[in-house]
């Protein structure tokens, strides 16, 4: 019954490792793959491998840079066999995403709270439109029926937005860099 | 050529909403590789849409707690509440459990959504309290809720305007309802009856199931009794077992096997004799579903028949071979060049009603396959289906989808989140699919009632159509040039390729499918919903 295993230490340590690094994982992927819902597709498929991998995980490394060589592979892997696979990036430019992206996420929280200010910042119709858009997976055109609106505009209206947004938090770094 | 920030943006954005023309993304894997600065934007703007995101996603939890609805356990699905059901899904994981492996992904998803203090309770919730087992000759007050057969109900209002239906309730009570009645489910164990006549059976498991009316509440202590609640002399009548009557002001009264009360006065002493005559409604119901079933059995075969002589049904499965079969015949009249679907895996079982034949299909094996030659600048796709679970490791699930990713594939699924996606692939390399996707369908609510799905897809007037149950769901504008061609097809399935090398995801649907046609005109709304008659 899955309600009375008893955890063993080594899946308790895995857990809380990937625990500790599932959102730079995400970010990791999202450059190479380009959107939300790929990037947590793959990781699913990454974390299986890398559980099944655990056994060989030396503690005395980092535990990212360990996992983040699967979850490289598994994206490589997504792209090839997506069944509704989109445009992809090629091999030579995912490794140089990959191999730059690691040393970037180190900015990674610091843009995350910058955004969060920013967000606060904008009128609540705006803060709305973000929130529909971002919760419906980014269908524009049936959150534009919804608000009757022309799907073109809407579309437009949110993209100002999130330049805005990237805006204000480039600024917000820069000033407390 | 120097990209603006403004080119620069609009690329990144339609690469992230998967809007992005294939020239676009050339010009885009052109600017990231040349250009370091770009590339640096391109991450930062990443970080940007995860914070959107995740604000969105804490913003709708902080709204939906709010309120004060639907997430029972959100308060405390803090981290370490969380952390723990991690772990108690882990010890299965490393068993190898598939069950484990699906809880363990739901873990892993609820885990993303965690970005602030609060996560979103992983587990799926519902709020109904019974179902609707039964049903002949249904006719419901529009203006409150009309139940679908199999419907899960949830507490509120259901006014019965006439025929009988039997409602069970999820502690085990049965009731059967004779309309004109007002009914009001309350909870898993109590419901308050305005008027109306109706048939209880309460059994063990279900003791204590208490009905409120407006004369009295009644606490069955495991029975079978009948109530008729009319204006002038409202009665209860036990047939078997005890009854608690709680009228106001008057001491409890106990009813025993083969007694009846009258109500219409608190402590009116008018005793009667239980008739169980009065209460036939119930007991008749098995031979009239029986006989509803029949007759809509015949009507399907008579409107079968014309629609399999519509010179445009190129492919009609109607799903009546013989027992044991694994060929589903073509029945269309013009179906000529169409040969019958070859069955792989899935079971028969039984459609609709008794009678109609149905395929079951419920491993990743189960498919039918099918040779659609031809071209289709018009078309609709339609099915008859019971969908019994979706899972939220697999991200579509096939009706009916072309083998590969080959240009003018069509690829009609309903995906993870209960939508249905109808995809026609635009190229095949680079792999472009130009997917319409409807709003969400199937919720779990929906899981096993049998659903009428439609699509169609109409070049000429540059439009695809979503129908659910006869009624149109959403359109839109389509996006390509490409002319669909289904080619070699499943339904139910997906496969990759013919000689496809490893491991490939999986697109198998889990439910019952009793009826498929494929059209090559775009019906209209009124055509699709007598189709779905």
């Amino acid at each position: 019954m899955p309600d009375s295993a008893e955890p063993s230490p080594a899946s308790e340590q895995f857990i809380t490792l990937l625990n500790a690094s599932h959102g730079r994982l995400l970010g990791f992927l999202r450059v190479m793959l380009g959107n939300s819902a790929d990037a947590e597709d793959v990781l699913q498929r990454a974390s299986m491998t890398i559980w099944r991998k655990f056994v060989e995980y030396d503690p005395s490394r980092d535990f990212f840079a360990w996992a983040s060589s699967f979850a490289f592979y598994e994206a490589k892997n997504f792209q090839r066999t997506a069944a509704r696979s989109r445009l992809h990036f090629d091999d030579e430019l995912l490794q140089r995403l990959a191999d730059e992206r690691v040393p970037d996420l180190e900015h990674r929280d610091a843009r995350l709270a910058a955004m969060d200010r920013c967000i606060e910042e904008l009128d609540a119709p705006s803060r709305e439109l973000v929130r529909e858009f971002y919760l419906n997976n980014t269908d524009v055109a049936t959150l534009a029926e919804r608000l009757g609106r022309a799907p073109q505009t809407l579309y437009n209206k949110l993209n100002t937005l999130r330049r805005l947004l990237g805006e204000c938090m480039k600024r917000r770094l820069t000033q407390e860099a | 050529m120097k990209p603006n920030d403004q080119e620069v943006h609009r690329l990144f954005v339609g690469k992230a909403d998967r809007t992005i023309t294939p020239e676009e993304h050339e010009r885009l894997s052109e600017l990231l590789k040349n250009s370091a600065e770009v590339r640096s934007q391109w991450f930062a703007f990443q970080d940007a849409e995860a914070a959107l995101l995740a604000w969105s996603q804490r913003e709708a939890l902080r709204r939906e707690k709010g309120v004060g609805f639907a997430l029972p356990g959100a308060e405390q699905a803090i981290l370490p509440a969380r952390r723990g059901g991690g772990l108690r899904y882990l010890g299965t994981l490393a068993a190898g459990i598939v069950i484990g492996l699906a809880a363990w992904s739901i873990w892993l998803r609820s885990a993303e959504r965690a970005t602030g203090n609060l996560t979103a309770q992983s587990e799926a919730t519902t709020s109904s309290v019974a179902v609707l087992a039964r049903g002949v000759n249904l006719e419901w007050d529009p203006a409150l809720a009309v139940p679908a057969m199999n419907a899960p109900l949830q507490p509120g209002v259901l006014r019965l305007k006439s025929g009988v239906a039997e409602i069970e309730f999820f502690r085990g009570a049965r009731l059967c309802v004779e309309g004109p009645a007002e009914i009001q489910l309350v909870s898993s164990g109590e419901a308050f009856c305005r008027y109306g006549r109706f048939s209880a059976h309460v059994p063990p498991q279900a003791r204590g199931f208490r009905i409120g009316t407006p004369k009295g509440d009644i606490v069955d202590l495991g029975t079978d009794f009948g109530l008729d609640l009319n204006e002038t002399s409202p009665e209860l009548h036990v047939f078997k077992g005890e009854v608690e009557l709680h009228q106001p002001k008057t001491a409890m009264r106990m009813l025993t096997t083969g007694t009846a009360a009258g109500l219409e006065q608190p402590g009116s002493t008018r005793t009667l004799v239980a008739n169980a005559a009065a209460f036939t409604f119930s007991r008749d119901l098995d031979a009239r579903v029986t006989a509803s079933g029949r007759e809509a059995f015949d009507r399907w075969l008579e409107a079968s028949a014309r629609w399999n002589a519509d010179p445009d049904v190129r492919l009609r499965l109607d799903f009546q071979d013989e027992k044991g079969a694994r060929s589903l015949r073509n029945v269309a009249a013009n179906g000529g060049n169409i040969a019958a679907g070859t069955i792989v895996g899935g079971n028969w079982t039984e459609g609709r009603w008794p009678g109609k034949g149905a395929l079951q299909f419920r491993s990743v094996s189960d498919r039918v396959r099918l040779n659609l030659p031809g071209e289709y600048r018009q078309f609709t796709l339609a099915a008859w289906v019971q969908l019994h679970s979706l899972s939220t490791r697999q991200s579509q699930s096939s009706l009916c989808m072309s083998q590969g990713i080959e240009a003018g594939g069509i690829h009609w699924q309903v995906l993870h989140d209960g939508s249905l996606c109808l995809g026609i692939v635009a190229s095949s390399r680079p792999s472009v699919t130009d997917d319409y996707i409807s709003p969400v369908v199937f919720t779990r609510e929906r899981f096993g009632q049998w659903t009428h799905l439609a699509a169609v897809f109409d070049m000429p007037a540059r439009e695809v159509r979503f129908y659910v149950n006869g009624e149109r769901l959403s359109r839109h504008a389509i996006k390509g040039s490409v002319v669909p061609k289904p080619a070699l097809a499943e339904l139910g399935n997906w496969m990759p390729s013919a000689d496809y090398p490893g491991s490939h995801p999986v697109r198998n649907f889990v439910g019952i499918m009793d009826d498929f046609s494929l059209c090559a005109r775009a019906l209209s709304d009124g055509e699709v919903r007598k189709l779905a008659q």
